[in-house]
């Protein structure tokens, strides 16, 4: 369980496909591997095989753990989806804004695809942080 | 064993080389058969003419005496005659020619050359074997294991982009990108592809693959012989799981495709086999032709033995061949003591072997001109020897005597120099000594001249010196110094043995007593020495 420490470092980054199946688990909580398959349906179609073996490899990533339930498995985060955005972030600021957070907040905020509601809730965030 | 690695490294290269063209060959004539030769036979015909090129040299034809195979490369003891040091036995002066003796080397420099060469290359080698197995095991470490069954681990790693297998002791691995997962079709067919260069051994023979490479590196067909097999390997791989694995050939071709694709242009470590390298388009089109060419005839198993059996004994044959045409022209105390024995069979003459006699016989038979020297004087003693042989034996004399005009004249029946100290005919009979023994040494008649007389003037001396000492070899001695010089050499050096007071300065041609030694040991053995 330490797993959910917001802190932890990302050891093995997920790839986009499996970060996919960790969204579905994370929506969906606990899961056999045919609940996966029918969450990521219709868009996107893949095999029983392939993803029961990307479970797996999560598993062994430690971004989740099994449980035996009848003659299957069931599949569930090890990691909170906040404490992997933390430590995404976090990654993110030590690999590309050369580890200031500053940087990362700057560029954010000269990003065009800020409105104006987006702005406000990061003014709102900041004031609670400063109280 | 210096000699036996300069010969396994020379010959080893031209065997790998005579290998590469064989190989060529049979790919080439495969080819334009009309049921063209398997894969896996064709690999293993490659494989089998690099162990034949690895073990000829280690072979030789005892039964063929030295001179009967031309003497391509020859090791000799020194340059010249001149040139031979005290210690024979010394690599230092040894030299090694190829062709004719006037292009020989220093051998110590030689083998100093090559074992520069083979160590650095193999120090490469296993420097670049290390780094791959190094760069493996990161990437075996960062891996999610898939599947393990017995010694075989499937792994899946992110940061490879082309599928590959690998050995390492106690283990067989097949590591595939993550990508690959998504799609069971491909991952099928690349589990098969990796799993079958397992189970053909070839992720074990890359290691002696690269080790050969770095040994010869210097050869410049090596490449071309590794590249050979190594796409060898991959066809043969291709046609076994068409063949054997039953995949089909379209599915198969389209996923090479596929894979070469994905494979962004990553290192490769060396100890790895990649199901398509991506930088090599034109073995990726032979390997779809090959697949779509449909099936090749397969030999049978005891044709295919037939073929690799002739195939081996042939580069076998050669490599002995070359082997014995390597001629080691210098004389080991070993050899020299078995000459000998052949010489002291059934004869009462003193032969001894020691230092000096064996930097005699290197002189003589370990030089390209002392072999020239004693190879014409026995040609010229044959015409004279009926004669002298006669006259030894009217006198009662060991017919070892006739190795003294051997070491004194070459057999060349020689006139007076201009120096009175020089002897003249074959005997070399100085002035004094003539006269003394009855031959006329006049201005214009000089009787050393006439063999038949000088010989018997020869056979008297020796008859008399024989009886003064009762010993052949301080008689010898006495032939070269004189009678009187003999006894001052026992009344001051106490010496009781010829070598002895020789080896105290006794001599007038230092190494004189161990020349005709020498000589008579080759006498004894010039049916052997010069066939």
């Amino acid at each position: 369980m330490a797993k959910k420490s917001g802190s932890r470092a990302i050891e093995k980054p997920l790839t986009a496909t499996e970060l996919e199946m960790m969204n579905v688990l994370w929506r969906i909580g606990a899961a056999s591997v045919h609940q996966v398959i029918e969450a990521l349906l219709p868009h996107r179609q893949l095999a029983y095989t392939s993803v029961s073996t990307m479970v797996r490899i999560l598993e062994q990533k430690g971004y989740v753990r099994s449980r035996k339930e009848g003659r299957g498995h069931l599949y569930e985060p090890a990691i909170e989806k906040e404490a992997y955005q933390v430590a995404s972030l976090q990654h993110l600021v030590s690999n590309v804004f050369d580890g200031t957070p500053t940087l990362l907040v700057q560029r954010l905020v000269d990003s065009e695809q800020l409105d104006a509601e987006a702005l406000d809730q990061i003014r709102r965030a900041l004031k609670k942080k400063d109280r | 064993m210096t000699v036996a690695i300069v010969r396994f490294y020379l010959l080893a290269n031209v065997l790998l080389v005579l290998a590469t063209l064989v190989l060529l060959s049979v790919r080439a004539v495969s080819a334009r058969l009309p049921r063209p030769v398997s894969y896996r036979q064709q690999l293993h015909l490659g494989c089998a003419l690099v162990v034949g090129a690895l073990v000829g040299p280690w072979l030789t034809l005892p039964s063929l005496g030295a001179d009967l195979v031309p003497a391509v490369t020859q090791v000799w003891a020194a340059p010249s005659m001149e040139a031979v040091g005290v210690s024979a036995d010394a690599l230092a002066g040894a030299m090694i020619s190829a062709g004719s003796p006037e292009t020989a080397l220093p051998l110590d420099r030689l083998m100093q050359a090559i074992a520069v060469a083979g160590l650095a290359g193999l120090a490469i080698a296993l420097i670049r074997m290390g780094a791959g197995t190094w760069s493996v095991r990161r990437v075996l470490a960062r891996a999610q294991l898939v599947r393990r069954s017995g010694a075989l681990r499937i792994l899946s790693s992110d940061d490879i982009g082309i599928p590959f297998s690998c050995w390492m002791p106690g283990a067989c691995y097949i590591v595939v990108p993550s990508s690959l997962i998504l799609h069971p079709r491909d991952l099928r067919i690349v589990l098969r592809h990796e799993a079958q260069h397992h189970r053909q051994g070839d992720t074990r023979v890359v290691y002696a693959m690269e080790l050969t490479r770095g040994i010869f590196f210097l050869n410049p067909l090596m490449p071309m012989l590794l590249k050979q097999l190594r796409s060898l390997q991959e066809f043969a791989c291709d046609e076994a799981l068409i063949r054997e694995r039953r995949v089909r050939v379209q599915e198969y071709c389209e996923c090479l495709i596929r894979v070469a694709r994905s494979a962004v242009r990553a290192r490769r470590p060396i100890s790895c086999l990649y199901m398509a390298d991506p930088e090599s388009d034109s073995l990726l089109a032979r390997r779809i032709d090959a697949a779509l060419a449909g099936h090749r005839e397969r030999l049978g198993r005891w044709k295919v033995a037939v073929v690799n059996g002739v195939a081996i004994l042939a580069l076998l044959a050669t490599g002995a061949g070359l082997s014995g045409s390597v001629h080691d022209r210098r004389v080991s105390f070993a050899q020299a003591q078995e000459l000998a024995a052949v010489a002291r069979a059934g004869s009462a003459f003193p032969i001894v072997i020691n230092e000096q006699v064996l930097t005699e016989l290197n002189r003589y038979l370990g030089t390209p001109d002392g072999r020239a020297f004693l190879r014409e004087g026995l040609r010229r003693m044959g015409d004279h020897e009926e004669l002298i042989a006669a006259r030894l034996a009217e006198h009662g004399l060991p017919s070892e005597l006739l190795a003294v005009p051997l070491i004194e004249s070459g057999y060349r029946n020689l006139a007076q120099s201009p120096n009175p100290r020089h002897g003249a005919g074959i005997w070399m009979f100085i002035k004094p000594t003539a006269r003394r023994f009855g031959l006329s040494v006049e201005a214009g008649q000089d009787e050393r001249l006439n063999i038949a007389s000088e010989t018997e003037a020869a056979a008297r001396m020796f008859s008399s010196l024989h009886a003064e000492f009762g010993d052949w070899s301080f008689a010898l001695l006495a032939y070269n110094i004189g009678s009187a010089q003999v006894h001052r050499a026992v009344r001051k050096t106490g010496a009781t043995d010829a070598f002895f007071a020789a080896g105290h300065g006794f001599e007038n041609d230092p190494g004189y007593l161990a020349r005709v030694t020498a000589a008579v040991i080759v006498l004894k053995n010039s049916q052997r020495l010069f066939p």
